[in-house]
Formats: structure tokens, sequence, C-alpha cells
């Protein structure tokens, strides 16, 4: 073919996939499903801190849910933390669970559908047309970033709504909250999109991508738990040599350089969407190996 | 249109396609056959880019062709043997065709779903799910999406398997049609009276090796299998058999019944001689007529008693 040609076929190719994925992802009972888990959350997070202001200001003590929160998030990242995410309010912390549960859902969704359809042949019927195993990727990845872009769009509208409701201001925070999330969300699915290629079957690769991600997750609390002792020998050994590979190590990074400023949170956001791509490269190259089939 | 030179595929240790060098002319029918794990899906694989030739080169179209052959993909039209289980269950056939013809980019696209519907008999079930359609309806709405965008090539493969009678001669007068239409067609399969009846030429492929290519006619005629002239008389008596072996062209003489079988040379049509020879011995003949090796007895011949003779040869055994 005319090598010109070839990205654009392919582009065309992954915009079509994508089409098709976001039809049955609508189409199904479980984005609603996830949608209303989401929104629950962020509902339950903003209505319980307006009940925890008192005259003296945000008491956690004063609902069973802060409550908890309080003694999660204290216990693992200490009181400057806390302090910092409530700084303007909850809707930096409703924001980040809801997406987050609805951004984990949408790439857990395109790993498993991006492994099964791999493995029944369904991806071999695309390939047989002007379609390779990088337009089904690049397919699953615009699915994705399009739900979480609606996502973030709904979510941010609902927390308009209840800010208004409860006359709590939303910051500037929650903007470049927002955008790392954003980020992070696109990372996420990359990651997911490379354990989809590496494994053959759904539920191995579904495996890999949950098992992955709790461990980064578990490799950053650690960072800033209080542990001790062999476990913390254990998860700095392990994060010294894993965390370059993980995006909530560099979403953390980009986070905590936004505070500094907007040019910072910019430069911070840069290492995140490197790994992304790296991911992609990867997850191409793998496909790449065996033909333009189903690799 | 497609010609293949050298082509190898390995899987580890295992060589499932070994050095195939095919040429499937335009216009024409190839039959691709061969027994089960001859290397046939193999070769398919790797002339559809889904796989990667471990060695040789493929033109397609006047092109070299390899996996990365997007543009070129667009004008062939693939038939799987089965349409994948699971696959795209909750789509109805009109979405299902309408989500190959964006990704095909097909002009007017409606139109053409709505004519290829009604020509595979769909029409009535285009808006049922896929998930509730039978084996034949689902190889219908294969070949509709295949030809969805009018390639030039048609791929097929095991296109016929399993289907019944009915939808087998629907199958086989949709190949021929589309070939009457100036489209070329590569189909493999088992079927080869089928196969016989629809092929301009077949190759036949065994342990991965090409081992004949060729039209039907040249294919048997490479085969050192007697004819056989079958004449029915009133009754056979020991001295008509007797006479008939020692005629100087018969290599053997047997009975079915009231059925007189002379197997002679094919080097000519001995039909004459044997009517001469019944003549003076004053029979009745009632019917008389030639059978000659079918393709199913060229294939088992050629991939089993030959198989080594013709692929130590690699080719001077076989007809091209």
């Amino acid at each position: 073919m005319k090598a010109a040609a070839r990205p654009r076929r392919r582009a065309h190719a992954a915009l079509v996939i994508a089409q098709r994925l976001l039809f049955e992802t609508m189409i199904g009972p479980g984005i609603y499903v996830a949608a209303c888990c989401a929104l629950l959350a962020a509902h339950a997070l903003v209505t319980e801190f307006a009940l925890s202001i008192e005259p003296g200001g945000f008491n956690p003590e004063r609902t069973a849910l802060y409550r908890l929160v309080y003694e999660l998030i204290v216990s693992a990242f200490g009181q400057t933390f806390f302090d910092g995410l409530f700084a303007e309010g909850p809707f930096v912390l409703a924001y980040t669970v809801s997406f987050g549960l609805l951004a984990v859902y949408f790439a857990s969704g395109s790993v498993t559908r991006l492994a099964m359809e791999r493995r029944v042949g369904a991806m071999e019927l695309v390939c047989y047309g002007p379609a390779d195993g990088t337009s089904c990727l690049l397919g699953a990845l615009g699915r994705d970033m399009a739900l979480s872009l609606c996502s973030a769009l709904l979510l941010l509208a609902f927390l308009g709504v209840l800010s208004l409701r409860h006359n709590l201001a939303m910051g500037p925070h929650l903007a470049s909250a927002a955008a790392a999330l954003f980020l992070l969300a696109f990372a996420v699915s990359s990651m997911g999109l490379l354990c989809a290629s590496l494994a053959t079957r759904a539920a191995s690769a579904a495996a890999l991508f949950t098992g992955l991600l709790l461990l980064f997750a578990v490799l950053l609390a650690a960072r800033y738990a209080g542990v001790t002792g062999y476990a913390r020998t254990l998860a700095s050994a392990l994060s010294g040599a894993l965390q370059w590979f993980s995006p909530l190590f560099w979403w953390d990074l980009a986070v905590r350089m936004a505070e500094r400023g907007a040019l910072p949170a910019c430069v911070g956001l840069l290492p995140l969407a490197a790994l992304s791509a790296s991911y992609l490269t990867a997850a191409h190259l793998l496909t790449r190996s065996a033909g333009s089939g189903p690799w | 249109m497609i010609r293949t030179r050298g082509l190898v595929k390995r899987y580890g240790r295992l060589t499932a396609v070994d050095g195939v060098s095919l040429e499937v002319l335009p216009g024409e029918i190839y039959g691709f056959l061969g027994p089960n794990g001859a290397g046939k899906t193999s070769t398919i694989r790797m002339l559809l880019g889904t796989t990667r030739p471990t060695a040789g080169s493929m033109t397609l179209f006047g092109e070299a062709y390899d996996h990365r052959s997007l543009e070129l993909r667009r004008r062939i039209g693939v038939v799987p043997e089965r349409h994948p289980a699971g696959a795209w269950r909750w789509m109805t056939a009109r979405e299902y065709l309408r989500f190959f013809a964006a990704l095909f980019e097909v002009p007017r696209a409606e139109e053409r779903i709505g004519a290829l519907l009604e020509r595979m008999e769909l029409s009535r079930a285009a808006d049922r799910r896929v998930a509730a359609f039978s084996k034949g309806m689902l190889q219908k709405l294969s070949f509709a999406r295949a030809l969805l965008h009018g390639p030039d090539l048609l791929i097929l493969d095991e296109p016929i398997s399993g289907l019944d009678p009915i939808g087998l001669k629907q199958v086989r007068d949709l190949i021929v049609e589309q070939n009457r239409d100036g489209r070329t067609v590569l189909i493999s399969s088992h079927q080869l009276s089928e196969m016989e009846r629809i092929c301009h030429r077949v190759g036949i492929l065994s342990s991965g090796r090409l081992i004949a290519q060729g039209t039907m006619p040249s294919l048997i005629a490479s085969l050192e299998e007697d004819a056989e002239i079958l004449v029915e008389l009133e009754r056979i008596g020991p001295e008509l058999l007797r006479q008939a072996r020692g005629l100087p062209f018969t290599r053997s003489v047997s009975v079915e019944g009231t059925t007189l079988v002379l197997h002679v040379g094919r080097e000519r049509d001995y039909r004459r001689d044997v009517g001469e020879f019944l003549q003076g011995t004053g029979q009745v003949v009632l019917g008389m007529r030639e059978r000659i090796p079918s393709l199913e007895e060229a294939f088992v011949t050629i991939t089993g008693d030959n198989v080594a003779r013709l692929a130590a040869g690699s080719g001077k055994g076989a007809a091209t």
C-alpha cells in the first residue's frame, strides 16, 4: 500500500470500531449501573460534607461517612494531605472517586472485550478488511476516551448542581484535578490495551490489568502510609523497580507539581502522556509482530 | 491475480506451509484442496495478511503484498469457514452489514445492504439479531459481508462445509454468478465433487507443499490410473470373459452383474474397439460408457500413494 494512505486507513478503521464499541456499550445495562454508582458516590460525598459543616468549619466527626473517610485518609496519607484535599470543599474527592470508578470500569470493559473478540475470531473478521490489530487497539482507546470525556462532563455538571444546592463553592483545583484524572484515565486505558495484547484469554487479560492496577495503587499508598519495618523495605524496593511503569506514580507527581502553579502542572503531566504513548507503542509492536490480524 | 513464491510458515518447529508457489489467474475459480492439516488455512491467512509468512513473497493484483497492505485488502472479500460464534451477537443483520460498510467506506451503503440482503434471501431477517441466525443464515450473511464492497477477489475458506443440499446449491450458484460477474475466486474445500463442478483449476496441498496444480483434465491425465469401459450385456459367459481378457488393449477384466468392466489405458478412447469386438462375438450391447477417474480419485491418489513421489520431484509429477 501506499504508505502515506495507511495511517488514514488505520485512523478510519479505528473510528468505525470505536463507534461500534460505543454503541455496544450504550445498549448494555452496565454503563448505566456504573454511572448511577458514580453519581451516588459523588452525591453522598458532597451531601455528607455539607452535613459535616459546623459554625466553626468542616468537622468530619459529624457524619459516619466522613468519620470513615477521615480515618482512612489520615491514617494512610496524614493530616496535611487531608486538609489539602478538602481545602476547596468535597468536590476534588467526589470527582476523583466517581470518575476513577467509571474510568476503571471503562478500561476493564475494553480489556475483556478486546481479549474476547480476539479469542472468538471476531477481530480476525475485522482484520480481513482494511483494518489491523493496531486499528482495533486504537478503536478501543477511542471508545474509552470518548466515554471518559462524557463522564467528566456529566460529573462536573452534576457536581455543579450539588454545589448550587448546598451552597458550596467549586474551586480551581477541581479543574486541574479533572485534567490530571483525564490523562490518568488515558494512561490506565493504554495500560489495559497492553494487558489485552499480552494475554490470550479475556479472564487472564482482566486479571493482569486488575492485578497491575492494584499493585500500583498499593505501591502509591505505601509511599505515604506510615508502614514500617519489612513492609516498608519491601514496598520501597518494589516501588523503586516498578514506579516508572505506574500511571499512578506519574499522576501523583503531576498532582504535587500542580500545587506549584499551572506551568509545573503541565510539565508534570508530560511523563504521564509519555508513559501512555509507551504502553500504546508496546501494544502496537506486539500486534505487528504477528501480522496485521489478531496477534 | 495472486502469485506466491516459496511461501513458508513455521510455528515453532512445525512447518505448516513449505515453499508454496501458487498462481491464481484473473477471472478463474481456483480450488484449493488438501487433507486436514495440509496448510490450506495457514496459506489463506498469509494471503489475507492476518499472519506473517516466515519466508517467501506474494503478489496481489500485480503489486507486492504484505501484511501491512491495508489498501489492497479493500479489494478482497473473505468468507471464513464459520462465522465466529459470540461475535457481535447483539447486532441485527443490517447493523452488522452497516458496520462493515462503514469500515470499507462503501458508497450508498444502505442501498447496497438492502440489495445484498435481498439477494441472499435475508430481507425478512434483516432486523433480527445475529444470535438467532442458523448456520446457513450466518453463511449467507458472511457472503453478503464479503460482497459488500464489490471486491475483485473472493477468498472462501470451506464455504460449503456443513450446509444442507439447498444451501449448498445456493452457495454454488452464488460463486458461479460472482465469477461470471468478473470476480476471481479462490476457494478451499473438502467437497471434491462440488469443486469438480465449479473450479477451472485446482491446487492440491499436502503436508504444507503444493504437490499438484492445474486444470481438472490435466490433473486427471497426470494420474497413472486406468480408464474403465463398462458394457451392459444380456448375459456374460465364461468364453466371452476369456476372449475379452485376450484383447491386446485390456489390462484386466471383471464382471459386475450383467456389466462387463474392461480396464484399459487412457492413451486413447477404446470404446470403438470394444464395440467391434462385441459385435464379432454376436453379443447384444444394451449400453456402454467410459468411466475416467474423478477429482476425488485424483485427490486420493495424489495425496495418498503418490505423495512421496510427487513431493520428491517437487512438481515433476505435478500437472501445471
